[in-house]
């Protein structure tokens, strides 16, 4: 079945600078970051942990170099299948921290939904290039819907929200890089702000004439616009609804502090307010390496894995925010200029689609831990502490740099 | 191709602003929070991690002339505990066991303070812990998280006298009323004598220490900071109280009321000053027993009170050495002028006795003031003016203040035509029977220790003396009184005969020995008329010894009969044991 998984023979190993180097940067931040927080002098440290992890992700990177590109996309449906096998056989794995999304092998922590993002992206490419001729609209974007949406809700039964969170962020770039039509993807999107928008009704009126406008300067079919119409009535209608009258009050709270976990400061919300206090105490040149008082003295419960960056904001300052987020920038420059580039439709979508993974990663762990969006547990990729999601970034990383090496 | 390559790089291009945009976003909002409001999350994990403790200054010591100390200080402890430290795993049964104070109480402390929103402010739960039971909490500080101690300024007493009224006690401040720039609610004052008089020297500065706790309220360590300030220790005094002479002082007077004050003319100095009844001080250190207290604050004897300075006496006979230097230096008399003395002397319809009831005879100034006749001062009296008697009374330091350093100085009363028309308004009007009275000392004059005392300083050094004082630093203040200076040898003269010749009221104290030289005067003052509780007795004189060197003596024994038994008889032995090695 793998025959032909690998070419030794064409594909060298190359390493693309413009590409590589900012990730360099995340992980030597991460090292310093975590150097900080574990003690150096016990070998079984995270610090010393992640450098093996660093290592085998390295030798994996270098394994990616030889996979052929094209095996990918004869391979992505079956990846759909074992994909969804994936993640669903996490209904046997135990609940950890609230969520059934680990399994645990001795002192391994495997998360399928991790390595699900490789397989998600590689088949969703693919399902996105050959329908992108599609003239039939409308059954292509419910069929989207559907494909799209039972790994995810899959996810979210677990739950896990943030990886959720990704797989949904990275669908819109990938639609976009495939030439699907704005004015479909707003149609795609409009339930949701509909749903949002009756949070006030005002605003939902507002945005209700909004719609109807683009609907019809859009010029789709009329009796398109009538459903696309009826949905967004129904789903502004309908979720009040839900809210007060489907959901018990025990439920609406825990949603409720989920989306302000400020409002409750002793118990969900104490994580993210010992975090936002951490960042916003570091000010612009941080407090020094190991002289956080927030890391040092306890006050963040969680600091190696999803608060990675709340330590590095504390200890190492805005300066270094600023110097991450530019390193982010410039990845994210350079694989647009480089899918723009490729010609092949099936490898271009890919590179979109697994830098938009590993920057999105890092946009919504930067959010979460100053509180931009609701917390979840997600990890800053080549910074957070942890083998499998380091594993599943080095690659992503790998196939990166082999299709910028292998197509342009 | 051509067109799609360029619709290529359009999308390429809308991506890489939707993309920008969001690491603008997250950009500013880590801007906004690290930059914008640094100030606030530094001051917010300030309150997580540091925790300000006031350290309390240890007070001045107190030394005696000697350089003994009297006073030190003994680290007593106040218990304190930070609400927002107490958590779940306070051991409550424990706590509860070693001080005596359970869970409920605690809980409410906590919540009181909770809601006012100074969770992170150490409040006291306990006060005066000693060393030892400090330790035994500390030991179990993984029980007791967020508890923490903080030293109070608490006295211990070394000598063997116990000086209580000079020294003085600490207490709590009044919480409602003080000084907001100075004190803490809680803090520990001098509350009287010269505690209270020097506070301010005695005092110290506070200092602030900074710790780092961790979220379990545990201290890390100390938190180094340019903020952190060591107390400072307050300023010692030394006093001019000879402590062992106070000691024999007070053992001297321990079966009376009544007080002994020792100084030296010449430069205000007291060498021992002392009160009874009086009270330990050492049960003052730390909480003072409610059923202790009330005990002594409704003592009739008013152990509080120190005699010397705060309660006042009629005179007696000490008064006619006042009355004697004001006709003197007015020329009213003659120095040889005489008067008869029959024992009982009639003015108008009244009847005046003198003490000797077979009475002097024909007597002169001299010997009046010798042998205290009272029928000589009678007739005295008639020829003064009265006013001028009263304001002369007060140029020799009566009815005002000696400024001696202690606190609550009284003045006692010296009454003038005025107060007397006042006060006898409703009675029927006042006679010049009233004045006669005056003139032995009696009816409505009434004068501290003190400053009888300073009427004896003037006598011993002619006309000079010095404002009392017990800091021995204090620069002496003079105080003038200028009589002529016959006047003065006069009544010298005539107290140095009523020590040392036959027949004076004094002649019990007299001291036997080369050089030395004893004056006084003897006083006993009636308390009421019609009833059996016996005089005050006073004595009060002045010796010289070596090369002119002066010390000055006054005694009070409240109704320790005639002034001439145990006052005079007292004071033999306090010079004698002064002087023992003259």
């Amino acid at each position: 079945m793998f025959k032909g998984l690998f070419d030794f023979k064409n594909q060298k190993l190359h390493f693309n600078m413009t590409i590589i180097i900012p990730v360099i940067g995340f992980i030597i931040l991460g090292l310093i970051v975590l150097s900080s927080t574990s003690n150096l002098n016990d070998i079984s440290s995270t610090f010393y942990k992640q450098m093996s992890w660093i290592f085998l992700g390295s030798i994996f990177f270098i394994i990616m170099q030889y996979v052929r590109v094209q095996f990918l996309y004869d391979y992505s449906y079956i990846f759909y299948i074992l994909l969804i096998l994936l993640i669903f056989s996490t209904i046997f794995a135990p609940i950890i921290g609230g969520s059934k999304s680990w399994f645990v092998f001795g002192s391994m922590y495997f998360q399928p939904s991790e390595f699900g993002k490789i397989l998600y992206v590689l088949c969703m490419s693919r399902f996105f290039i050959d329908n992108r001729n599609n003239k039939n609209i409308s059954s292509y974007l419910i069929f989207i819907l559907v494909l799209l949406f039972i790994p995810i809700l899959l996810i979210l039964k677990q739950p896990d929200l943030g990886t959720s969170m990704v797989y949904i962020s990275i669908i819109l770039p990938m639609l976009f890089w495939s030439g699907l039509k704005v004015k479909n993807i707003f149609l795609l999107i409009a339930p949701i702000v509909s749903i949002i928008a009756t949070y006030d009704i005002v605003f939902f009126y507002f945005w209700m004439a909004i719609f109807l406008i683009i609907l019809v300067i859009s010029r789709n079919k009329i009796y398109v616009s009538i459903i696309n119409f009826i949905i967004n009535v129904l789903c502004g209608i309908l979720s009040p609804y839900i809210w007060f009258e489907l959901l018990k009050p025990h439920q609406r709270s825990r949603i409720e502090t989920f989306l302000d976990p400020l409002s409750d400061p002793l118990g969900s919300g104490y994580q993210l307010i010992q975090s936002i206090i951490s960042i916003g105490s570091g000010g612009f040149w941080g407090k020094g390496w190991g002289e956080g008082t927030q890391t040092h003295l306890k006050f963040l419960p969680v600091r190696d894995t999803d608060f990675v960056i709340s330590v590095m904001s504390e200890e190492l300052g805005f300066i270094s925010i600023f110097a991450l987020i530019i390193m982010l920038s410039i990845f994210i420059y350079w694989c647009l200029i480089y899918s723009c580039k490729i010609d092949n439709k099936y490898a271009s979508i890919v590179l979109i689609g697994f830098s938009t993974v590993l920057f999105m990663h890092m946009i919504i762990n930067m959010s979460v831990v100053s509180g931009l969006l609701p917390v979840t547990g997600l990890p800053a990729p080549f910074i957070s502490y942890g083998g499998s999601f380091l594993l599943t970034c080095s690659i992503m990383l790998g196939l990166i740099n082999n299709i910028v090496n292998n197509y342009i | 191709m051509q067109i799609n390559y360029s619709k290529k790089i359009l999308h390429k291009r809308i991506l890489l602003i939707f993309y920008f945009i969001l690491c603008a976003i997250v950009l500013y909002n880590y801007f906004s929070l690290q930059i914008m409001q640094n100030e606030k999350f530094n001051q917010k994990a300030g309150n997580n991690s540091i925790r300000k403790i006031i350290l309390n200054a240890p007070r001045g010591i107190i030394y005696d002339r000697n350089k003994l100390p009297l006073v030190d200080n003994k680290p007593l402890y106040d218990l304190k505990l930070i609400p927002h430290d107490i958590t779940d795993g306070f051991n409550y049964s424990l706590f509860n066991e070693i001080v005596n104070i359970d869970s409920t109480a605690i809980d409410s402390i906590i919540n009181l303070n909770k809601e006012a929103g100074a969770s992170f402010k150490p409040i006291i739960i306990k006060r005066y812990i000693d060393f030892n039971l400090k330790s035994i909490l500390e030991e179990y500080k993984l029980d007791f998280k967020g508890i923490y101690f903080s030293e109070l300024p608490a006295r211990t007493y070394i000598s063997d006298c116990y000086l209580t009224h000079v020294l003085g006690y600490l207490r709590q401040i009044d919480e409602k009323n003080y000084n907001k720039t100075l004190y803490k609610a809680d803090d520990i004052i001098g509350f009287s004598g010269i505690e209270k008089y020097y506070e301010n020297y005695l005092r110290g500065d506070y200092g602030v220490d900074y710790y780092l706790v961790d979220r379990l309220g545990i201290i890390q360590g100390k938190y180094e900071s340019d903020l952190s300030i060591s107390p400072l220790q307050g300023d010692s005094i030394i006093l001019s109280i000879d402590s062992e002479l106070q000691s024999f002082v007070e053992n001297s007077l321990d079966n009376y009321s009544g007080s002994i004050i020792i100084m030296n003319p010449d430069n205000g100095q007291i060498l021992s000053l002392a009160s009874n009844p009086d009270y330990d001080l050492k049960s003052f250190i730390g909480p003072i027993p409610i059923n202790q207290w009330k005990s002594l604050i409704n003592n009739p004897k008013k152990p509080f009170t120190n005699r010397a300075i705060q309660e006042t006496y009629p005179p007696g006979s000490i008064f006619k050495l006042l009355l004697s230097a004001i006709a003197l230096e007015h020329n009213i008399i003659a120095t040889q002028k005489t008067y008869v003395c029959s024992g009982i002397y009639n003015f108008h319809n009244t009847s005046f006795r003198c003490w000797k009831k077979e009475g002097h005879g024909e007597i002169d100034l001299s010997n009046a003031i010798k042998e205290s006749c009272n029928i000589y001062f009678y007739n005295l009296m008639q020829n003064i003016d009265f006013n001028q008697w009263a304001e002369e009374s007060e140029k020799l330091g009566f009815n005002k203040k000696t400024h001696i350093d202690l606190p609550n100085e009284q003045i006692g009363n010296i009454p003038n035509r005025k107060y007397m028309n006042e006060t006898y308004k409703d009675r029927g009007g006042w006679s010049k029977g009233h004045l006669l009275n005056f003139s032995i000392g009696q009816g409505e004059i009434s004068v501290t220790p003190i400053q009888v005392i300073q009427l004896i300083n003037l006598i011993a050094n002619e006309g000079k003396t010095y404002y009392p004082h017990l800091n021995l630093f204090e620069r002496n203040q003079s105080y003038i009184a200028n009589y002529k200076n016959n006047v003065w040898k006069f009544i010298k003269n005539a107290m140095y005969a009523a020590v040392n010749h036959n027949g004076g009221t004094a002649y019990k104290a007299k001291v036997n020995k080369k050089n030395v030289k004893v004056y006084g005067k003897t006083g006993t003052a009636q308390v009421c008329s019609n009833c059996d509780d016996k005089p005050h007795a006073w004595f009060s004189g002045f010796v010289e010894y070596g090369n002119n060197q002066k010390l000055s003596i006054c005694i009070l024994i409240e109704n320790g009969g005639k002034g001439s038994n145990i006052p005079a008889d007292m004071s033999k032995k306090i010079f004698e044991y002064i002087l023992k090695d003259v």
